[in-house]
């Protein structure tokens, strides 16, 4: 579920930067007008528990298959949703860093889809809800798997969203839907299952631990028509984002809208026409190729229109082709240059 | 130099859950005392490292450090005062290198840079690990991570060392080194271990814990030679007070 | 189990390098970042179909791991592991993209194949991209230059405790599955009936140790706020870095360079 960079464009990429940065700082204000700097060690070590504890395999019943933990919602009953937030923000910037787990770009994409809708949305919302009226072993248990699932379901469609939306994947939305929610329908019911026997575990043991995250403090309650609010901002901001894009970049969100539509009029044998077409009119062009490819490459803005077949570039060409090549063998040349030079500095000062 | 006597007096802790852990304990700890504290599991020997540095508060009577009750007032003067070693030092390094850790307490006091460095370069060449400034704490062997732990603890130039089972875990060369360590400091020193050979090594006075009562304290040599007291007390003589186990001679 | 140790060990040994001093090393930490940042947003605004444009920016990671000393190997087996997770969504744009963009005989070359190159490229640039900065900083540099972008402070001290007790928290995950499996031999993961147990009794040591660390913290007068030491200073080297590899990424941008000197050799050819 994390995303990698390369699916991503720089506009989706940096509007989920914006909106992750925004609920973080929002988040940070929240603590730290709670004034409890007991959370600051807790948040950091609970941040080191959860890195640890995804990589433990939970045999699921009956299956024989095995599954992990997320651990997004476990953080937000635990230390409350801004805490729960930040933390999860926390452990995917080391995995990203140390594990190419996640791109840098896509950074803020992984901190939304795994950190707002859980701590910000499924917590509140659902979690909250039918905790309400005291614990008992089964409420919790409904509440720990649904908000779970729910959590997981709302950050397995914003990656949809945000992958459609970047044009890099010929994914049609019904395809890509089709395929992204089944497969977190099953993730998100091992982590409510995981979720809840450890809550259920802790509230039987040390019941403090549990009651001092979510009753009385300010950590832990959250105003619904404060998530409202922000959401409607949220909303509203992404909106105004995408609109500015739609209108600077038709083709792009044409692109995503002509995927909704599914898998056959993208077959429709118009499409090869046009690109034959378009092929011969290439060929004819070869010559002074390079000129148009400067041209149209020297408005980055315009890289978003996906549909600008003729920038269908050099890849194509003989001459992109040397060109490539050359390009490669010049970076392993270089890369052997230093290492030998490094190597040659090292003996001689040895 | 009265103001640095430390003094107990009456001291009751009770736990939330209703345990009391510490139930009327009185002592007085004079300027440069080594005083060891012994007592079983549970005697509640970490309490009343606890209570001496503020982390906790009595239920009921009052720890005095220098001339100034513990209280949530004095605590930022106590704690200069009090340096407090914690039985694991991964809770104690909680910074990512060894001089971060060291020059975490003189930051937090606004010491200005050029101080802190000062202090953080005394503080790691005392304990002999200059050398591992840069150190990440899971590269350091137990040894240096309770050097380290010292450091930490030195750098906020502390008048009494409080020290939660400073030997535990470490190698018999490295508990050496760690006893020649603090033979060598002059701070007033309370140490709560179960290895009563070192309290014999570095403590003139003992104190023995049973059940939250202080039920002896006095010269070190004579309490731990009490095997009637120490069996009492889920302890034993120390080894190297006992006879020879080979041949039997008496030392 | 055996993969825990493993991450583990992944993450001592990017540390470990980190350690090392090369020129790259010694760059400022906010100097790589920023770059580390604008060569990704260069490599992924490349268009979908696009590759041999993307070639050059090869040289950046290729440069970097050559004056760093990174050993490769190691390198490309994390890039082996994960550029897959990326892939899995772009191997599919050749079934759906049957639009022919070349032919030379028996060889056609659907846009679904071009542009699922473009983003194998694109993976391999962005994750060297992000193992590279890391490789060459390590996370106390790195969160220092969070701190000049005005992360607040809590963050970076709650990033920099996380980064700290990953360490030790997989170590006591370990032996807790060591000692699950000596008695569960058979057992591939833990089995239901442990869940709860195994999972929520390593948590409540964790806040017990969160508590001891607090207790140190604040013993060490710790009131709430993460004071820092001084911070290195941005030389002229540190500027030009960044200059330099922007100029170079707006370059390869701009420009497809490939195609010039491919044009160039076959017209020399001609």
């Amino acid at each position: 579920m994390h995303m990698a960079d390369a699916l991503i464009s720089p506009v989706v990429g940096g509007t989920m930067w914006v909106a992750s940065a925004g609920v973080a700082a929002y988040s940070i204000k929240k603590i730290q007008s709670d004034l409890d700097q007991k959370k600051i060690p807790l948040m950091g070590v609970m941040g080191a528990f959860i890195f640890a504890a995804q990589m433990i395999n939970f045999t699921i019943p009956a299956t024989g298959s095995s599954g992990h933990l997320g651990g997004g919602m476990l953080l937000s009953v635990l230390l409350g949703p801004y805490a729960g937030f930040l933390t999860m923000a926390s452990i995917l910037a080391i995995q990203a860093l140390f594990f190419a787990d996640g791109g840098l770009l896509a950074y803020g994409c992984n901190v939304f889809n795994l950190g707002f809708f859980t701590c910000f949305i499924a917590y509140p919302l659902i979690y909250k809800q039918i905790m309400r009226r005291g614990y008992t072993p089964a409420r919790m248990f409904s509440a720990a798997m649904l908000s779970a699932v729910i959590g997981l379901q709302l950050g397995a469609f914003g990656v949809v969203l945000e992958t459609l939306f970047s044009g890099k994947t010929e994914l049609p939305f019904n395809t890509f839907v089709l395929l992204m929610q089944p497969i977190h329908l099953a993730i998100g019911v091992v982590e409510g299952l995981v979720t809840a026997a450890v809550i259920g575990f802790v509230w039987k043991a040390r019941p403090e631990i549990i009651e001092n995250a979510s009753i009385g403090k300010a950590l832990g309650s959250i105003s619904i028509k404060k998530v409202m609010t922000g959401l409607v901002v949220v909303a509203l901001f992404t909106g105004g984002i995408l609109s500015w894009f739609a209108s600077s970049h038709p083709d792009g969100l044409e692109w995503s809208m002509f995927k909704t539509a599914g898998v056959e009029e993208l077959e429709s044998s118009d499409g090869i026409h046009q690109t034959a077409g378009e092929i011969q009119e290439k060929t004819a062009f070869l010559p002074d190729y390079n000129f148009k490819a400067a041209e149209s490459e020297a408005e980055p803005s315009d890289s978003e229109s996906e549909e600008a077949w003729p920038a269908v570039s050099a890849g194509t060409s003989v001459s992109g082709v040397v060109g490539g090549t050359l390009t490669l063998a010049l970076a392993c040349l270089i890369g052997l240059g230093i290492s030998i030079v490094k190597r040659r500095g090292k003996a001689s000062a040895a | 130099m009265s103001h640095h006597i430390t003094e107990v007096k009456e001291l009751h802790y009770v736990y939330p859950d209703g345990l009391e852990a510490l139930s009327g304990v009185s002592f007085r700890i004079y300027h440069g005392e080594s005083v060891g504290l012994v007592g079983a599991n549970g005697a509640g020997k970490s309490t009343l490292l606890m209570l001496l540095v503020g982390v906790l508060f009595p239920s009921k009577g009052e720890v005095m450090v220098g001339e100034m009750p513990v209280n949530k007032k004095t605590l930022p003067l106590i704690r200069q005062r009090v340096g407090m070693v914690f039985q694991n030092p991964d809770d104690q390094l909680f910074m990512n290198t060894v001089y971060d850790d060291v020059a975490f307490g003189p930051r937090n006091y606004n010491l200005g840079e050029p101080e802190v460095e000062k202090r953080v370069i005394q503080s790691i060449e005392k304990v002999g690990i200059a050398h591992l400034k840069d150190r990440a704490p899971y590269k350091l062997s137990g040894g240096e991570k309770r050097s380290a732990a010292i450091a930490t603890i030195l750098s906020m130039i502390p008048d009494i060392l409080a020290m939660d089972e400073p030997s535990s875990g470490l190698d018999p060369k490295s508990r050496r080194r760690l006893i020649n360590l603090l033979k060598g400091f002059s701070h007033t020193k309370i140490i709560a271990s179960h290895d009563l050979d070192m309290v014999l090594e570095l403590c003139e006075r003992t104190m023995v814990l049973k059940n939250g009562k202080l039920v002896a304290d006095g010269p070190t040599a004579e309490i731990l030679n009490d095997a009637v007291l120490l069996e009492n007390c889920g302890l034993e003589i120390p080894l190297g007070l006992q006879n020879c186990p080979v041949c039997g001679s008496t030392k | 189990m055996a993969g825990i140790i493993q991450s583990l060990y992944e993450i001592r040994f990017l540390d470990e390098l980190a350690e090392k001093r090369t020129v790259i090393h010694n760059i400022h930490p906010l100097a790589k970042l920023l770059t580390t940042l604008i060569y990704i947003v260069a490599v992924v605004s490349f268009e979908k179909y696009e590759v041999s444009g993307l070639l050059p920016l090869i040289f950046y990671p290729v440069i970097i791991i050559g004056l760093a000393e990174i050993p490769l190997l190691p390198i490309l087996k994390r890039l082996l592991l994960v550029v897959p997770f990326a892939l899995g969504i772009g191997a599919l744009n050749p079934v759906f993209d049957h639009r022919i963009v070349f032919t030379a005989g028996w060889f056609t070359l659907t846009g679904g194949w071009v542009s699922f190159f473009s983003i194998v490229i694109k993976s391999i640039l962005t994750v060297l991209a992000a193992l590279t900065v890391i490789a060459t900083t390590g996370m106390n540099r790195i969160s220092f230059a969070l701190r000049l972008l005005f992360v607040p402070r809590v963050l970076v001290l709650q990033l920099l405790l996380t980064y700290r007790y990953i360490s030790v928290l997989m170590e006591e995950v370990a032996r807790v599955l060591r000692a699950y499996h000596m008695r569960a031999p058979l057992h591939k993961g833990v089995r239901y009936n442990a869940w709860g147990s195994l999972a929520g009794n390593l948590l409540i040591r964790t806040f017990e140790r969160a508590q001891n660390v607090y207790q140190a913290m604040v013993l060490r007068g710790f009131t709430g706020e993460y004071k820092t030491g001084g911070a290195p200073q941005i030389t002229i080297t540190d500027l030009l870095y960044l200059t330099v590899w922007t100029l170079f990424f707006a370059a390869a941008r701009l420009f497809d360079i490939p195609a010039l000197i491919g044009s160039l050799v076959t017209g020399v050819v001609k």
